[in-house]
């Protein structure tokens, strides 16, 4: 793992070292993204893509999309970065702010219509032998051929651990709606996931 | 049902959640470029680009806004009384002009202003040319500095401006007046040329300024219009001893005594027919009124002569001759009213005509023939005039009880005597005699008041021609065909908000307006335009008083000729 070493006021270098704590490394970032050092913006953009860029992939069908939409996020995190607590959890409050811009961007381009008949949530079950064939790549691909609205539910409800009320608070959509949106998910993953195993040889 | 061995799909997905994407160096670049903008993104407010539409909508009218207001509040601050001071002067500034230059309030106003006007600019010519030799004496000493300069400046052109503008505006200087000024400052044009200073270019821009200011001055032109300004009427209620309004009837016995002899005193009945108005004297209690007066004067009967009727059964029955005189007059009547006795005056004179009429009648009733004939024996006209006084006792508004005494001469005239009238048991011989030329009547009768209206129309003010205030032009004094005009459709000028445009011969439209010379009446439900009597209709009437031509006929196409 990369670590750095604030060596001046003006400079951040990389540094090899490996012993250096946690807590100090992100200081000097934040430090220095404080100071709009482009460097430790850097830094901080690079440690928190991989993650950040798979949340709004998620999200998002588009790379393009979840680019501008993880961008959007970041530059308020640049932005507001002195409001941060550093006694606070760096992770939390950086995928905080991203995933709320995602969503404000993906509230926008997706229209969700409500639902008023009640849904009964339905689980989908699987042999775990076929799950073993998946990989993660294999399993954005089977989310990104949901419908949108279905997608981005299901999103918020299995990954991101959203409630149905607060996906219903979230999306200005009922519970049942949430919950429909959900089960037709499962639904059409499940077919597609055996879909997938069967052509296999 | 659920199969022990299978997990929830679900589960496989939760995976996802700790899923890292691919690192694009790309992306870093976008990133850094959106920073870069964000870091040199000024003040919102001037960054269109970043606003989002909704939002730049808002800024744009909040921006209209503030301009408009700040443009209302700038008008005001140069509506200011110092701004007004210094333009357009006020009363006490004028009078506080007239003190300083001790001009006598005895003078014209015109004359005042000319006065004023080339004081004021005489004033500041004089200061000039001190000024001038002030910086001539200074630069041959080689020790005018800058400083010196502007000190000069400021000291000999102080509260130039306030005499400048303190020239009334609202009068019109003489012409030459401002060719004086021009004069003066060529001439200080051309003794500047000699000055070789560094100061010159300055000394030039202040004269010139100063000149500019003397010169164009500006002042106000009021081009006036006359107006008929119409009568104004007052309406009076009429009391109940008031002249008589508008139409009366008389009706009187009338007793008539011949002034030199006795032999036909007669009495009979005049119906009098009158009109007119109290106004036409303009007093309030005289009344003149004219009219006919129709009379009819009975003037004595013959004895009656016994006679056989012409009938079958040859009834008995008289006859007898009778005079009578029957008047057409035209009557002048003016009387003095206001109380329950009115005197008054008339004057009349129109032809009488004098017959005598024989009268056969039977004493009892016939039946083949009518009971009496009237024939009329002879006939006889004069031309009859006279005056008289009298006096109207109002009962109330409508009935008056009159009383007058009447004298009237008449030309010669004949009629038949009937004292000595002969009748030779068929037929009169006629026995005619001279009629008296002069007359007294006595006559006492009514006279009706038949007017409806109750109200006297009495004029409280005449009409007249009023002179108004057409127009207003602020006239640049340089040049008269320069005229400053609040801004409406022109182009403004945002430091003085008007308006400055030049006319060719604007004079006659503006002081002939609605070409008609400037002077039309102006009325009640219409002002500014012509009376509504000499309008032109146009269009289509709905009313019989049309003087369009009737629609013609057309005329039948002539018949074929047969042929041969």
């Amino acid at each position: 793992m990369e670590n750095f070493v604030n060596t001046s006021a003006n400079n951040i270098i990389y540094s090899e070292e490996k012993n250096i704590d946690e807590k100090a490394f992100l200081d000097t970032i934040i430090s220095g993204c404080m100071e709009k050092k482009r460097s430790a913006q850097e830094v901080l953009y690079k440690k928190y893509y991989g993650k950040m860029m798979g949340l709004c992939l998620r999200y998002f069908k588009n790379k393009e999309d979840a680019k501008d939409a993880m961008n959007m996020g970041f530059l308020k995190v640049f932005k507001n970065i002195h409001l941060f607590d550093k006694e606070k959890n760096l992770d939390a409050w950086i995928y905080t702010i991203i995933q709320r811009t995602a969503l404000d961007l993906v509230r926008k381009q997706v229209k969700i219509y409500t639902l008023e008949t009640e849904v009964t949530e339905k689980s989908a079950y699987i042999e775990p032998e076929i799950l073993q064939h998946l990989y993660v790549q294999d399993l954005m691909l089977l989310l990104n051929q949901l419908p949108d609205t279905s997608r981005l539910v299901f999103t918020l409800y299995a990954i991101e651990n959203f409630k149905h009320h607060e996906i219903a608070e979230e999306l200005s959509i009922s519970e049942g709606t949430s919950k429909w949106h959900v089960n037709h998910a499962r639904k059409i993953l499940k077919e597609l996931i055996l879909n997938q195993n069967a052509k296999k040889p | 049902m659920k199969d022990p061995k299978e997990i929830l799909q679900d589960d496989a997905f939760k995976s996802l959640q700790n899923w890292e994407a691919e690192y694009d160096p790309q992306d870093w670049l976008d990133m850094a470029n959106m920073l870069d903008q964000e870091e040199n993104k000024g003040i919102p407010f001037f960054q269109p680009t970043e606003i989002k539409p909704k939002r730049k909508t808002k800024l744009i009218i909040l921006l209209m806004t503030l301009l408009s207001m700040m443009g209302i509040a700038g008008y005001f601050m140069l509506s200011t009384p110092q701004m007004s001071k210094n333009s357009f002067p006020t009363n006490e500034n004028l009078k506080e002009t007239k003190k300083e230059i001790e001009v006598s309030e005895t003078h014209k106003p015109y004359e005042n202003t000319e006065r004023e006007y080339f004081s004021t600019v005489e004033g500041n010519i004089e200061k000039q040319n001190n000024f001038t030799q002030n910086i001539k004496s200074s630069a041959d000493q080689k020790t005018w500095n800058q400083n010196d300069i502007s000190n000069s400046i400021s000291n000999n052109l102080k509260g130039e401006s306030d005499l400048i503008l303190e020239i009334p505006m609202d009068k019109k200087p003489n012409e030459n007046l401002l060719e004086k000024p021009l004069a003066n400052h060529k001439n200080l044009k051309s003794n500047n040329i000699n000055n070789e200073l560094e100061t010159e270019s300055i000394q030039e821009k202040t004269e010139q300024d100063t000149a500019i200011k003397a010169i164009r001055q500006t002042f106000q032109k009021n081009i006036y219009r006359k107006v008929w300004v119409p009568e104004e009427y007052e309406y009076i209620y009429q009391s109940e001893y008031s002249p008589i309004q508008d139409f009366w009837i008389g009706l009187h016995f009338t007793g008539q005594r011949e002034w030199t002899q006795e032999l036909y005193n007669s009495g009979g009945f005049n119906l009098q027919f009158m009109s007119g108005h109290a106004k036409r004297l303009k007093t309030n209690n005289i009344g003149i009124y004219g009219g006919l007066d129709f009379g009819v004067q009975f003037m004595g009967k013959s004895e009656k002569s016994n006679v056989e009727l012409n009938t079958t059964t040859l009834d008995s029955g008289f006859t007898r001759l009778s005079n009578r005189a029957y008047d057409i007059f035209a009557r002048f009547h003016v009387e003095y009213t206001g109380n329950v006795i009115v005197p008054y005056f008339t004057a009349f004179a129109g032809p009488r005509i004098n017959a005598t009429g024989q009268l056969v009648k039977s004493y009892t009733p016939l039946i083949d023939h009518e009971r009496s004939s009237y024939n009329n024996a002879y006939t006889s006209a004069s031309l009859n005039y006279g005056i008289g006084v009298g006096v109207r006792v109002q009962l109330n508004r409508t009935i008056s009880l009159d009383a007058r005494y009447e004298y009237m001469g008449a030309t010669e005239a004949k009629l038949m005597d009937l004292n000595n009238a002969q009748f030779n048991g068929l037929s009169y011989r006629r026995n005619l005699s001279d009629l008296a030329q002069e007359y007294n009547f006595f006559k006492i009768g009514v006279i009706f008041n038949l007017s409806t209206s109750r109200y006297e129309k009495k004029v409280v003010k005449e009409g007249y021609y009023k002179e108004t205030v057409y127009d207003s032009l602020t006239i640049d004094s340089s040049d008269e065909n320069i005229r400053y005009l609040p801004c409406k459709d022109l182009p403004c000028d945002p430091k003085t908000f008007k308006s400055k445009y030049k006319v060719e011969e604007m004079e006659e439209t503006d002081s002939q307006p609605n070409g008609n010379g400037g002077i039309y009446r102006e009325t009640e439900t219409d002002t500014n335009t012509v009376p509504h009597r000499n309008r032109n209709r146009t269009g289509t009437s709905s009313g019989g008083n049309t003087s369009r031509p009737a629609p013609t006929i057309k005329a039948p196409s002539p018949k074929p000729t047969p042929r041969a």
